[in-house]
């Protein structure tokens, strides 16, 4: 025989107590397994989702705004090949937002059909098909297009396979937007598609894999549409072209272009190597100008302005010139006004870079270097020009130019310069080459061909400027220095527009070896030709996804709580009916130690065994957790391809916690039983704590309480809001300590009086029988009943009170958004509306200016024209990234950025955690600062929605994100403030300054805020909602209609706070059905605790009936017993719930309707439930025959 | 020094001095043991009776530690066991001490046998020798045909003996028995009294048993009343 042996024999003996155990047991690990089993199941399902989401495709290398020639895939495809030695496959693609509207051809200009906003177009041929996972959906043909089915439904019943739609897309443009020669008006192209098929149910696979193609990871699934890469080439004028160039002479070829290749079977490195090699600088958007006759060869952009990575590629290279030329609109003689000359160019020149051949020296008729020294506000001018405007050396040359605005206006300027020589208009001063190629002014035959990238006046032109066209085309007329040219200028995009490089000697070899140099070291990653690891980054997103395991642990902490309690006073109550046994050891000369340790051993067992039938009831825990979550909780994660995973490791680590915990409480309870008399042990009598003394320690514990609920309820009435919503420590808001210390303080007075109550009870039976006195002598017997097993009592009623408090305390959390009035200092910021266009937008349409460059104030109505009077339209700058907000559950790391306007930030609104500056936006202004180490960076501020900082990037006020990739980061933004519950959820927001240096290349405006003047003021009461709701339809109808064609898509500020809001709820409504089965756990406890106070007090009961209570009056003694503890414990803590939430319930947000539906069904269910169990304790009170129970005594 | 050198100095096995013990009963001091001398050699057997509630049982727990005097002394062998610490206490009730008490207390769970070599386990794993010494001890008291049945399964009297193989498992020097009898029928508990005695004296053990019984009192050589806190021995019986 040994110890183990007595330990399996004793708990073979009393398996029927163990069995108790091993359930609160197998709860215990049931929940905390399913909660590792949820985690790994979304996981994992989000795992799979991406890999069906991306089929074969591991790569990817988007250029975006920047179009590389569609035989890149192939040379790529051949080059990886040779490298590999696999299979590998690039397709080519065309990847651009758009928009969709039901109806084809025939509702062109009718716009009535439904719209869809913030589509992503992809045109596709079979090569990328190939690549998916399409089922037996077909690549779709010319003219035709494929939707996921969340496009079709949101075009309505009207849109399947064989309708007609209607696409809209931004015009790509080679130069960019927002400068001088940039395309303003003609920005958008709509094209009618036939609907080839919708990707829904009926297709399962291509509805996993194609469906959902996004080379971001998100669950959600994407809007897409499928369209023939040919079709959208041709639109778009992307398609293989021949163009005669006139001023060359020749037939330019211009290949079919494209701006996505995605690559499969490739690792990065080898696909950066190869893409190095392959590409050319058609792929860059460079070419190469060879002026034989100047005996050097030009590089120019077809952006007009290099890339600064150019400039730094041919840095090593001899003989180089820089140049930056402006259009002048006008340059004239600042004496003599009415001597001018329209339209002429104006090169800035590197002085140095021009005294030799070939690209200078510029000498005057004495034959002397005038460039070399030419002042910063001197101009060299040609003798062309002189003579037109009547100017000489020493004369004043005055030069009028546009300037682009950051909101895509064009400011004149005006400077004028001293002339400080003439030159010849001969030799290096007639040099064509001096001036980029630009397709549709460069090479047109005359003024009034050109393409117009603004308004030109044209009537002011003279023959002489049409003479010189004829002569000299865009020749400079005029030259400064370059350094005076860049000040000027520049643009965020670079500082030449051309780069000129002379052959040192054999000029044959000149335009091949400037090739190479410039394809094998420019820098493609700034050039914005990165090899993406997709694949890799979605696998990597999707282990750093939301804790979903963490996440239900603490939903269910409750329901942890009440099993480990119940394990606890099961496994003590069962010990404490064999108390003897433990006596007798003792006697025997086993130490109190090796006592506990066999009782706990014994626990061990039925812990191992309960555990081990616990893992098996996660398994099936979790599958309900996941059907809530693909059903009921949809909201939380957005998505319905959630599958149950079961890893052996999370079994493991679930009996292991649940075990601890469990064993712990095991310890606990009969820590104290062990330290007991032996003598008492032995006759059977545990020991209990007596009432009475402790009356005082209660009494004053439930004063102390009631102080500090006094304080926190003056604190939370008294200080200002703003005060409220500051942090007070980690990260926690005023209100939240508030929240807290009120609650937590209520629940400690409400026990502590019913421990006083307790007390009190058991002291005045001391004394005489006076609460026996009256009708309410049954339930001071209870009372006193409760008394006798105080500790017992105050646990069970501890556990209800905690278990209905955070219950109440989540339901009262609960926000109804849309109820709340457009206050400035709520997370709306005041406004009524936000809006994204899927094509941006030049013009800032909150600026007069702006409204009418957009056609927003043509043919208004009177109507039109107030809404116009009251509109009050903020628009935002913003480079895509990938979806932070709460409704993704993949770990992001670059999330979408916004550029704030000085305008905006000045308005300041929205609510700050722990921000103490009066207008914490100012922040955004503050001049960016350098990183450390090397090498040094540029360092912006920028703002972020609390939740999306801490849930989704992991990130704090102080940290830092690197941009564009961790590993070659240009720039890191700081987060320098957080906001609480706001609209910029999953963005971070910058100031419109730092943005338009972090993303020189990105253009328009593309978020949009909307309010109206007269609602949304700070503090503002509602009298108005009616008014406030029109206008905000109205708004959204007019700027909708007004800006549809970039694709303009609104919606009231309140729904997409509530989309946002609705994830927050959901969990609450988790862990509301959670914590709702903990505190029936805890009733269950409950019950167990009266039925073994019933059978410790049978005999009790049976003197009571002995003396002449009726059956039905032990009944009622019981059940008041059991009422006072669960009434006690539910009231308590709801009402500690509801006075901690009293300032949040007033509030506007709050909902107290939707508090009072789901909260109370909840309490009664449990009341009832508890109830009930009581009523087993009462039958088998009333069942123990009287004789019986009194021998047994 | 232990027990066993201990002995060979002196003859007397367990000396108890001046023993007080005082409860505390609602505030105010009771007084069960006024100052118990008892000195016993080895083999000495002495049956202690008196009153209820006269502090026959404390004094049996106090000899057996399982409660601590107020005062006063009591050594085993010249070693005093509350000099040791709480382990060291446990570990002397389980090699000098076997007790009986009036209600058996087997584990219900055990076996017969089980139950008589319990008392091992406190110091480790019963080996086979202790198996066949307890074998040897339920069939000493009649019980070798009953040794794999539950204590469910046995009579009161059957249990009593069982609990008596039990106290003398480890073979203590001291036998502390509180009214061994006191639940048994008449014949039954003669026959426990006679194991008690015998195997005692077999084991050469101090035998100290609390009864009410006079007829069984009168079977014991030495015989004290426990009168106001103070053992009077009672001569001529």
């Amino acid at each position: 025989m040994s110890r183990l042996s007595l330990l399996v024999s004793t708990a073979r003996h009393f398996w029927r107590g163990s069995l108790a155990v091993a359930v609160g047991v197998l709860v215990a690990t049931a929940v905390i397994t399913g909660a590792l089993i949820v985690g790994d199941s979304v996981q994992s399902s989000l795992v799979k989702m991406h890999l069906d989401r991306l089929g074969r495709v591991d790569l990817a290398v988007v250029g975006r705004d920047r179009f590389v020639r569609e035989d890149l895939a192939t040379d790529l495809e051949d080059r990886l090949g040779q490298v590999t030695g696999g299979m590998p496959r690039v397709a080519p693609l065309i990847m651009m937002r758009g928009s969709l509207e039901s109806g084809g051809e025939e509702s062109v200009g009718s716009r009535r059909g439904l719209r869809v906003g913030g589509v992503m177009v992809y045109g596709v041929d079979s090569r990328f098909w190939e690549l998916m996972q399409h089922g037996s959906v077909a690549a779709p043909g010319p003219g035709e297009v494929v939707l996921s089915e969340g496009v079709a439904a949101e075009l309505g019943e009207a849109v399947h396979a064989g309708a007609n739609v209607r696409l809209w897309m931004e015009l790509p443009n080679a130069i960019p937007r927002d400068t001088l020669l940039g395309e303003r008006d003609e920005d958008t192209i709509d094209m009618p598609l036939a609907v080839a098929a919708v990707i829904d149910e009926r297709v399962p696979v291509a509805r996993r894999g194609l469906g959902r193609f996004d080379l971001n990871p998100s669950q959600q699934a994407p809007k897409i549409a499928f369209v023939s890469l040919d079709t959208i080439q041709e639109t778009m004028a992307l398609q293989e072209r021949r163009v005669r160039n006139r001023e060359q002479r020749r037939i330019d070829v211009f290949p079919a272009r494209v701006n996505t290749l995605v690559i499969s079977g490739a690792e990065p490195v080898a696909a950066e190597e190869a893409l190095r090699k392959s590409v050319a600088l058609e792929d860059l958007g460079l070419s190469l100008r060879e002026l034989k006759s100047a005996g050097y060869v030009a590089v120019e952009s077809n952006r007009m302005v290099l890339d600064d990575a150019v400039l730094e590629a041919v840095d090593e290279m001899p003989t180089q010139s820089r140049v930056l030329v402006h259009l002048a609109n006008r340059l004239s003689n600042a004496d003599e006004p009415t001597k001018y000359s329209m339209y002429s160019i104006v090169a800035g020149v590197v002085p140095e870079e021009v005294a030799g051949k070939p690209f200078g020296p510029f000498v005057d008729n004495a034959g002397t270097d005038v460039m070399a020294s030419l002042p910063d506000d001197g101009v060299v001018i040609n003798k062309w020009l002189a003579d037109d405007l009547g100017l000489d050396v020493g004369g004043r040359l005055k030069i009028t130019y546009h300037l682009v605005g950051s909101h895509g206006e064009l400011p004149e300027e005006v400077r004028t310069f001293r002339v400080h020589a003439v030159v010849d208009l001969e030799g290096v001063a007639d040099d064509r080459g001096l001036t980029p190629h630009v397709p549709g002014i460069t090479d047109v035959r005359t003024f009034r061909d050109w393409r117009q990238p603004f308004k030109m006046d044209l009537d002011a032109l003279t023959q002489r400027d049409d003479d010189y066209w004829d002569d000299y085309r865009a020749t400079p007329k005029a030259f400064v220095t370059y350094t005076t040219a860049v000040k000027l200028w520049q643009s965020r995009y670079g500082t030449a527009t051309s780069l000129r490089v002379a052959a040192p000697s054999s000029r044959e070899n000149l335009s091949q070896s400037l090739r190479g140099t410039v394809e094998s070291s420019i820098d493609l990653v700034q050039m914005g030709l990165a090899v993406q690891p997709i694949k890799e980054h979605g696998l990597l997103a999707a282990s750093g996804t939301t804790p979903f395991s963490g996440l239900f642990i603490g939903f269910s902490i409750f329901l942890i709580g009440a099993a480990t309690i119940l394990v606890g006073l099961l496994f003590r109550l069962g010990v404490e009916r064999r108390v003897r046994g433990a006596g007798l050891l003792l006697a025997l000369g086993f130490s109190p130690r090796r006592v506990l340790w066999l009782l706990v051993g014994e626990g061990g067992i039925v812990v191992l065994l309960g555990g081990l039938a616990g893992c098996l009831a996660g398994i099936g825990y979790a599958r309900v957790m996941v059907y809530g979550l693909t059903h009921w909780w949809i909201d939380a994660v957005g998505t319905s391809f959630l599958e149950v995973e079961v890893r052996v490791g999370s079994l493991v680590l679930g009996g292991v916690i649940s075990a601890s915990v469990a064993l712990t409480a095991i310890v606990v309870s009969v820590r104290g039983l062990v330290k007991q008399p032996v003598r008492g042990l032995l006759a059977g009598a545990v020991r209990h704590e007596a009432g009475g003394e402790s009356t005082g320690r209660s009494g004053r514990v439930c004063l102390g309480a009631t102080a500090v609920i006094a304080v926190g309820v003056l604190c939370g009435v008294l200080l200002p809001g703003g005060m409220l919503s500051q942090e007070a420590f980690s990260g926690l808001s005023v209100r939240i300590v508030l929240f807290f210390v009120i609650g937590v303080s209520v629940l400690v007075a409400v026990v502590a009086l019913f421990a006083a109550q307790l007390d009190r009870g058991g002291a005045r039976l001391k004394e005489r029988g006076t609460g026996f006195v009256g009708s309410a002598g049954l339930l001071n017997l209870g009372l006193r009943n409760a008394a006798r097993h105080r500790s017992r009592s105050i646990l069970s009623v501890s556990m209800v009170a905690s278990a209905a408090f955070l219950i109440a305390a989540v339901a009262a959390g609960r926000r109804d958004p849309v109820n709340e009035w457009p206050d400035q200092s709520t997370g709306g910021g005041g406004f009524l509306l936000v809006a994204e266009s899927s094509q941006p937008i030049i013009y800032d349409p909150g600026t007069t200016g702006g409204q009418a460059e957009l056609d927003m104030r043509a043919e208004l109505s009177s109507s039109q024209q107030a809404l116009l009077e009251t509109l009050d339209l903020h628009a935002l700058r913003m480079k895509a990234g990938e979806e932070s907000s709460c409704l993704n559950l993949y770990q992001t790391r670059r999330p979408t950025i916004l550029g704030m306007s000085s305008r905006t930030i000045d308005r300041g609104g929205f609510r700050f955690v722990g921000a103490s500056e009066e207008n914490p936006w100012k922040l955004l202004e503050d001049m960016p600062h350098v990183s450390e180490g090397e090498p040094a960076l540029p360092v912006f501020p920028v703002i972020g929605d609390m939740n999306t900082l801490q849930y989704s990037l992991h990130k704090g006020v102080g940290d830092r994100i690197a941009f564009p990739s961790d590993t070659a980061p240009e720039f890191f933004v700081e987060i320098v403030g957080m906001l609480d519950a706001s609209i910029f959820q999953g963005v971070l927001v910058m100031s419109e300054n730092h943005f338009r240096r972090a993303f020189p290349s990105e253009v328009g405006f593309r978020y949009f805020l909307v309010g109206d003047t007269r609602f949304g003021g700070a503090g503002e009461t509602p009298d108005g909602v009616e008014a406030m709701v029109t206008s905000r339809s109205d708004q959204a109808e007019f700027l909708e209609s007004r800006l549809g064609e970039y694709g303009f898509d609104a919606e009231p500020i309140v729904e997409r706070l509530g989309r946002f809001l609705s994830v927050q709820n959901t969990y609450l409504a988790t862990f509301q059905v959670l914590g709702g089965l903990g505190l029936l756990l805890g009733t269950i406890g409950l019950a167990t605790v009266m039925q073994r106070n019933v059978l410790e007090r049978r005999s009790e009961l049976a003197l009571l009936r002995a003396v002449g209570f009726r059956r039905g009056q032990v009944r009622t003694l019981v059940l008041c017993e059991n009422a006072l503890l669960l009434g006690w414990g539910l009231a308590g803590g709801t009402m500690a719930a509801l006075i901690a939430m009293s300032p949040h319930l007033a509030s506007a947000g709050g909902d107290a309707l939707g508090l009072a539906s789901s909260l109370g069904p909840l309490l009664v269910v449990v009341a009832c439930v508890g109830m009930m169990a009581a009523v087993l304790a009462v039958m088998e009170a009333a069942r123990t025959p009287v004789v019986a129970a009194l021998r047994s005594e | 020094m232990s027990v066993e050198q201990a002995t060979a100095v002196t003859s007397v096995h367990l000396d108890v001095r001046g023993l007080c013990k005082t409860f505390d009963s609602g505030g105010r001091p009771l007084d069960v043991l006024r100052g118990v001398d008892l000195r016993m050699d080895r083999g000495d057997k002495l049956a202690v009776t008196g009153p209820s509630g006269s502090g026959k049982s404390t004094l049996l727990y106090i000899v057996g530690t399982l409660d601590e005097p107020s005062s006063g002394s009591v050594e085993v062998a010249g070693v005093d066991p509350f000099d040791g610490d709480e382990q060291e206490i446990a570990a002397f009730r389980n090699q000098e001490v076997g007790f009986v008490f009036q209600d058996h207390h087997l584990l219900p769970q055990c076996t017969v046998l089980e139950n008589v070599l319990v008392p091992l386990l406190a110091d480790g794993a019963a080996t086979k020798d202790d198996t066949i010494r307890a074998e040897s001890l339920l069939e000493r008291v009649g019980l070798a045909d009953r040794q794999d049945h539950l204590p469910s399964k046995i009579s009161g009297g059957e249990r009593q003996r069982v609990a008596v193989c039990r106290a003398l498992i480890n073979e203590p020097s001291l036998v502390l028995a509180d009214e061994p009898t006191g639940n048994l029928d008449q014949e039954t508990a003669a026959e426990v009294g006679s194991l008690l005695l015998e195997l005692s004296e077999e084991r050469n053990a101090v035998l100290i048993c609390v009864t009410h019984s006079s007829s069984l009192a009168d079977r014991f050589a030495r015989r004290c009343d426990l009168q106001d806190g103070v053992l009077v021995e009672m001569k001529g019986d």
